[in-house]
């Protein structure tokens, strides 16, 4: 096989970026690069243009009404946090998945040792969750409900759409942790029903790491949430408090625009392209690579193996080989460029019954081909065969 | 010098969003500008509308349903 580098980690950051993300941070830098909303000079309007327009492309990527219920954050991370912090108070039940990534798990935990009761639904082995596996554990108080949309691990999708009616009937707003979905499929804000959506910038949206945000449904009442961080908004400066207006109480201090320049390129992009179109090459590059996985004999795919059930995130393990051992030979001998281990997700990896060891992720994006997934199943075999 | 306006807006958001409305509506004579500190401590812009881009500006602005602080005449 000739060598050749093919990057299949488009789960943990998207690359290549498309060259108009890169031309708009250097745009930014060259030609903005003043204090978006500090300053009322040139260089900050154009700044602030660039924010606005980015802010704009996330709400109609996710046909959402007004812009200003995006609030930029450095990632999903932040995001999740700024939710789950702001709203939860001891006493307060909030209910998540057994596929959750410690972005969810470890702020949750830490609020169950402040009286935050925490519950776990268990999701199936294959990482998936009927509807109806969450009724019993809605019990009365229970504010919240944060679920994965597409398991980073196994790439398995929750049902969140389903899960919105239970939620509401025991009063439960519903947190999507959309990492792994926001670009990668099209996702409906009003639609979902969902309250908050968190997404990252630099995976499915094609920007570059140090942005994301959260998208406040339009039900949401702001007032009910606390933010995490206070300080500069540029404006109300003639107060010392905190403004309650949308985006500014949730994005204190000089936002990151040359990431943002990028974003809402990146973002733009997508919709030039079509969203619908990436999930169809997505699709197809997982039916290619899990197919082709599970016809090595020694190879397990994990998950649902059902790219319509499913993002383009697949994990495999090879019997009597660890994964860390594989994926450096996929490096080595085949150029392929992948992720092992746990995936800071040791709650999905549990469920999946990988745990400890973990997995290897093969994680396939825009800019991968067809012939890059037989190239990597190919690779694979030849791993597999030759131990 | 002839009197123009100037809107001010609750946060930079707002004026930035105003800004596009009216871009894409075509209404000229209209431009954001520092907040001018007799009108407000805030930081940022407001929109600065020319007379004849009042009322085409305004109508936009409110179709657009941006929030507003305040509208005030200046000039000469």
């Amino acid at each position: 096989m000739a060598r050749e580098t093919i990057y299949l980690d488009h789960a943990a950051t998207s690359h290549p970026k498309p060259p108009e993300v890169i031309d708009a941070m250097r745009g930014f830098l060259e030609d903005s690069g003043g204090n978006p909303g500090r300053s009322g000079h040139a260089l900050s309007i154009a700044a602030g243009r660039a924010v606005y327009e980015a802010r704009e492309a996330v709400a109609e990527l996710f046909a959402v009404e007004d812009p200003c219920r995006v609030i930029f954050t450095p990632g999903v991370t932040y995001s999740l946090n700024m939710v789950l912090h702001g709203l939860l108070r001891p006493g307060d039940r909030v209910l998540t998945t057994s596929v959750e990534h410690n972005a969810v798990m470890r702020p949750l935990r830490a609020l169950e040792r402040r009286g935050v009761v925490v519950s776990v639904v268990p999701c199936r082995p294959d990482g998936s969750l009927a509807a109806e596996d969450l009724d019993a554990y809605l019990l009365p108080r229970t504010k919240l409900v944060v679920v994965n949309h597409a398991s980073n691990v196994c790439g398995t999708l929750l049902p969140v759409a389903d899960l919105v009616p239970l939620a509401r009937r025991v009063g439960a707003l519903v947190l999507v942790d959309a990492a792994q979905t926001a670009g990668a499929m099209t996702l409906n804000l009003e639609r979902m029903g969902v309250d908050f959506l968190a997404f990252t910038g630099h995976k499915g949206l094609l920007g570059p790491p140090g942005t994301g945000g959260l998208v406040l449904g339009a039900e949401v009442d702001p007032s009910r949430m606390e933010p995490l961080v206070r300080g500069g908004t540029g404006s109300n400066s003639e107060s010392d408090e905190q403004p309650e207006m949308l985006p500014d109480k949730f994005e204190s201090g000089t936002v990151n625009g040359v990431g943002l320049a990028g974003l809402g390129a990146g973002v733009r992009f997508l919709l030039s392209r079509g969203v619908q179109s990436i999930r169809n090459h997505e699709r197809e590059l997982a039916r290619i690579l899990i197919s082709g996985l599970q016809g090595i004999p020694g190879v397990t795919v994990h998950g649902t193996r059902d790219p319509e059930r499913s993002v383009a995130v697949i994990s495999f393990t090879v019997q009597g080989v660890s994964p860390s051992d594989v994926a450096l030979r996929l490096e080595d001998e085949f150029g392929v460029l992948c992720r092992v281990g746990l995936h800071c997700a040791p709650a999905a990896h549990k469920t999946l019954g990988t745990f400890p060891e973990g997995t290897v992720r093969l994680a396939p994006g825009y800019s991968t081909t067809p012939g890059d997934a037989d190239y990597v199943v190919e690779a694979v075999r030849r791993v597999v065969s030759h131990p | 010098m002839s009197d123009y306006w100037v809107v001010l807006f609750p946060n930079n958001t707002a004026a930035m969003r105003a800004a596009r409305i009216l871009k894409d509506a075509g209404v000229r004579g209209c431009r954001l500008v520092p907040v001018p500190g007799e009108l407000s401590r805030r930081c940022g812009v407001a929109l600065r509308l020319e007379g004849d881009a009042v009322t085409p500006a305004l109508t936009a602005i409110h179709s657009g349903r941006v929030p507003v602080s305040a509208v005030h005449r200046l000039g000469v």
